[in-house]
């Protein structure tokens, strides 16, 4: 338990060490930018697979489930919802810390155990913000564009696996979406992408720069990363959904 | 002038630095010998602040540093560059970056001429013309240890610390890192303290060497008086030396 505390203290002051380089410091936009069309570019395959076969899988699921009620007119509505709510992020935020976390934190694990750290620090420059900001607003906002296109490209893969599985017309599929995907349906997605995305950047730097115990220590820092990304994810992922159904539910939508 | 005043550092159980007592004298050339593990890379990260002593004091140039916070230390790093035993260089920068990393807030025409400078220094004049075009990786190691030279010295500190600089080199790569670190030394006036295994060069580079043994010196001479000490430790590096 103290040691469970002591690793939870760890990362909260690494988070507001981080948050606060990132207001007090210069911001080094050109590592940003490099690491955000490498992340982003990098990662358009991989979300936009997750992506077409999560809409996909909740099309031909849902399907089995409505043709019983002859209910398949509703299957776009649903399937939108259900994968706008929950299955689109969790994946796809599953896929991404799986890359963009995993490569983070392997890149900054060999420069800690190479030194590069140490002699960016002996130069003069806090490596915090040189290394660590730019790479974590970087995952952060490549995780929420990235959620952004693969939950477009999932409604996308639902209707087409709709209209091969269940012979939905793509024009009926589309013409449901608004009555069970309204705006806070998108509120809630858009609200798990950048929650994801803040807890996959805090989590793959911070194990990353922590990394200690030559490339053992490298292999050590991207598992622990994966791990810790899925389970905070998954936590997240409960809590939001249970805080925000019930505004929407006090408010009626 | 640096001086190490019964310094202890202890790693859990493990006893690393065990009252050092060590003075290093402006412009001279000090090689810091010892069999691994008896505390002379880590005698070196004290002084740059990446680690702190348990007991003792260190002094650099008169001010007792050993108590500086990480924003204290900034002015110590810029008297005092690492040149680390790896090369340590950023990948995805190229030559010209990496090079004047620790210049980068200067005007880019400041830089470039700096750079231009330097790498003839440190043996990379071939690099000069293409250093915007080429990475590390696409150097041999010898040159990527030269290179992480320049970017050190670059940032003109008066000591330059060497920790094992010929670590991955051959014999004749190391014997040109030697003369190398004396060329720089007498020619930019820089004080160096070299950690190192070789005796052979050490005997020909350095001024003055200090044998380190668990965490202490137990010997030091120039190295004419280092030929003829009757320290077991000394003797047994000098035996490696007449193999």
């Amino acid at each position: 338990m103290t040691a469970l505390l002591s690793a939870i203290g760890q990362h909260v002051e690494f988070f507001l060490g981080l948050l606060r380089t990132s207001l007090f410091s210069r911001f080094e936009s050109r590592e940003f930018t490099s690491q955000l069309a490498s992340i982003g570019w990098r990662s358009l395959p991989t979300t936009l697979t997750a992506g077409v076969f999560t809409g996909a899988i909740m099309a031909v699921q849902f399907h089995l489930q409505l043709k019983d009620f002859g209910a398949e007119a509703t299957l776009g509505g649903l399937n939108t919802s259900g994968t706008l709510r929950e299955v689109g992020p969790i994946l796809i935020a599953f896929m991404l810390a799986g890359k963009v976390g995993a490569f983070t934190s392997a890149e900054l694990g060999t420069m800690k155990v190479t030194d590069q750290i140490q002699a960016i620090r002996c130069l003069g420059v806090d490596p915090v913000a040189f290394l660590v900001v730019p790479r974590f607003w970087a995952v952060v906002l490549s995780s929420v564009l990235l959620l952004a296109f693969g939950l477009v490209v999932s409604v996308t893969g639902g209707m087409i696996a709709s209209y091969f599985v269940g012979g939905v017309n793509p024009q009926q599929y589309l013409s449901m979406i608004p009555r069970f995907a309204a705006a806070e349906t998108v509120a809630l997605a858009c609200v798990k992408a950048l929650v994801f995305g803040v807890l996959m950047g805090h989590l793959c730097c911070a194990n990353g720069y922590w990394t200690e115990g030559g490339t053992q220590g490298v292999g050590r820092a991207v598992r622990t990363t994966a791990v810790q990304s899925m389970v905070a994810i998954v936590l997240a992922d409960f809590s939001i959904s249970w805080f925000l159904n019930g505004i929407f539910t006090a408010l009626g939508k | 002038m640096i001086l190490f005043e019964d310094v202890h550092k202890r790693f859990g159980p493990k006893t690393v630095l065990n009252g050092l007592n060590l003075r290093v004298e402006r412009g001279e050339i000090l090689f810091a010998l010892g069999r691994s593990g008896t505390g002379k890379s880590v005698m070196l990260k004290h002084l740059v602040g990446l680690l702190r002593c348990d007991r003792g004091r260190i002094v650099l140039d008169g001010q007792d540093i050993t108590q500086l916070d990480e924003a204290g230390f900034g002015p110590v790093r810029r008297k005092c560059g690492l040149v680390f035993q790896l090369p340590a260089l950023l990948d995805s920068r190229t030559v010209f970056e990496n090079v004047t990393f620790g210049i980068r807030t200067k005007p880019l025409r400041e830089q470039i001429e700096a750079a231009r400078r330097m790498l003839p220094e440190v043996g990379l004049e071939a690099l000069a013309d293409r250093m915007a075009e080429r990475y590390p990786p696409q150097l041999s190691y010898g040159e990527q240890k030269r290179l992480a030279l320049a970017r050190t010295l670059l940032v003109d500190p008066a000591y330059v610390l060497y920790d094992e600089p010929t670590t991955g080199l051959d014999p004749a790569t190391s014997r040109q890192v030697h003369q190398l670190i004396r060329d720089v030394s007498r020619k930019l006036g820089k004080t160096a303290i070299v950690v190192s295994h070789d005796m052979e060069n050490a005997l020909k580079t350095a001024d003055r060497i200090v044998v380190l043994d668990a965490g202490r010196v137990v010997d030091e001479g120039t190295p004419d008086s280092i030929r003829t000490s009757a320290t077991t430790l000394t003797q047994d590096f000098l035996r490696e030396v007449r193999r």
